[in-house]
């Protein structure tokens, strides 16, 4: 009876060791390949980068009024099987004023910052790609706030931000 | 018995955990570096897979191959406004299919990079960024105050010519002292790759006073990969074990490659 409760164990474990091994071969950042022609089997570890936005794509800017932060938050998911680096810059999309009194356009005081722990300093973006966070191989979570302070005389009717995320090898 | 109990449900927690974890899944592009020793007058390809994960909007994405440069900090940028290809380019030789693309919830896209490897290509490597970038979609009527996000993957090809000279070697260009006091000294170095290959390199720093005794060092962490041409920035702290008395000192700084090799060094001295 003993021997029968630790041989169904094994093969518990088995079954279990068998699906994780299934779970990480799925995963695509290990892919061992067979070569047709030959018996040796030709490893191969693809060099990989995955980065996961908001579904949506557009996020609501709230609070906004003259003078004050409107303010939206995301989370951004970076995986990779290499070192990597996350950059954002600031597009101008839809209709947008200038800040009347400096003659700066709105885009150039959008903001994001990293909020996690041991938070970031804000990086202000525009039309160019900057550095925002960089890491090495792993799963990262990175919750992010965008922010952009208003200064208007004649208040925007709709304005359209449009921020671009690139990841490469770092 | 109740080590067993203990070790399947461990294993039972982990089965639950990878299920769940591989779940999440968005824009991956697979295949971002090519890496490949080539040879004169060769055909080459690589491929790269384009995958968007189910439930996400479908994306139009373009791919767009640029000379490739690189900060100080060692990011990869495009180079923009250069008409032909840069000397340690291969963006004249290579070519990607398909140049825009459609993607579905799912659905995954086969980017080819080929390239015809010119007779006369010269010796080194030979670069080039590969941009992946998401098009931006239609501004919709209602998306008032709102904030789009587009995304994008830049993959690297690394060339490396069979056969020729690999010419690891480069120069300090600047070396400057700062936060010079009896306990701390700053150093910053900007090191020049002028041979005609990629490597990685390290800095290290040694502080000595005027009879040679080595009083303290610094060393940074290996770089990333540094192009031919690129420069690269080194910050150094130095803290003697002891405070420093009034005197001359010398720091010796020098820049090492992945291999060992001595690239470059460079003596500076300040007075206390």
């Amino acid at each position: 009876m003993k021997r029968e409760a630790e041989r169904l164990g094994l093969n518990r474990i088995i079954s279990h060791l068998t699906l994780l091994l299934l779970v990480v071969s799925q995963s695509g950042s290990i892919t061992v390949r067979s070569v047709s022609d030959s018996t040796h089997l030709h490893a191969v570890y693809p060099s990989k980068l995955e980065l996961v936005l908001p579904h949506e794509g557009d996020l609501q800017m709230s609070d906004a009024s003259s003078g004050n932060d409107a303010k939206t938050s995301i989370l951004i998911l970076v995986r990779s099987n290499i070192d990597w680096l996350l950059q954002a810059k600031g597009n101008y999309g839809g209709k947008m004023q200038k800040v009347t009194d400096s003659g700066v356009l709105l885009k150039d005081q959008m903001r994001v910052q990293y909020t996690g722990e041991s938070a970031s300093n804000e990086v202000i973006l525009t039309n160019n790609y900057k550095n925002y966070r960089r890491g090495p191989p792993g799963e990262y979570q990175i919750p992010t706030d965008f922010k952009q302070r208003f200064a208007w005389d004649d208040q925007p009717t709709n304005y359209t931000v449009r921020v671009s995320f690139k990841v490469s090898p770092d | 018995m109740i080590k067993m109990k203990s070790v399947l449900l461990l294993l039972e927690f982990f089965s639950f955990l990878a299920i769940f974890v591989q779940a999440s899944h968005a824009l991956a592009v697979e295949g971002v570096i090519f890496d490949a020793e080539v040879i004169p007058g060769e055909k080459i390809a690589h491929e790269m897979t384009v995958t968007l994960g189910e439930g996400e909007s479908p994306m139009d994405l373009a791919v767009e191959i640029d000379d490739w440069g690189q900060s100080e900090d060692g990011v990869n940028l495009p180079v923009e406004g250069r008409a032909s290809p840069g000397p340690y380019s291969a963006r004249g030789f290579l070519t990607v299919e398909p140049l825009r693309f459609h993607i579905e919830p799912g659905g995954a896209e086969k980017v080819m990079v080929k390239g015809d490897v010119p007779e006369d290509v010269g010796s080194g490597g030979r670069y080039a960024l590969i941009n992946i970038c998401s098009l931006p979609g239609k501004v919709k009527e209602d998306a008032e105050n709102s904030v789009g996000i587009s995304v994008a993957v830049s993959a690297l090809a690394r060339l490396i010519i069979a056969g020729t000279d690999q010419v690891r070697r480069g120069e300090i260009a600047e070396a400057n002292l700062s936060d010079v006091s009896r306990r701390h000294q700053n150093l910053s170095l900007i090191f020049e790759n002028t041979g005609n290959c990629h490597f990685k390199a390290g800095a290290e720093a040694i502080l000595m006073n005027r009879d040679r005794n080595i009083l303290g060092r610094s060393s940074s962490l290996l770089s990333s990969n540094i192009l031919p041409g690129a420069k690269r920035l080194y910050l150094l702290s130095l803290t003697p074990e002891k405070e420093l008395e009034p005197g001359c000192y010398f720091i010796n700084a020098t820049i090492n490659c992945e291999n060992g090799t001595l690239l470059a060094s460079k003596e500076l001295e300040f007075d206390l």
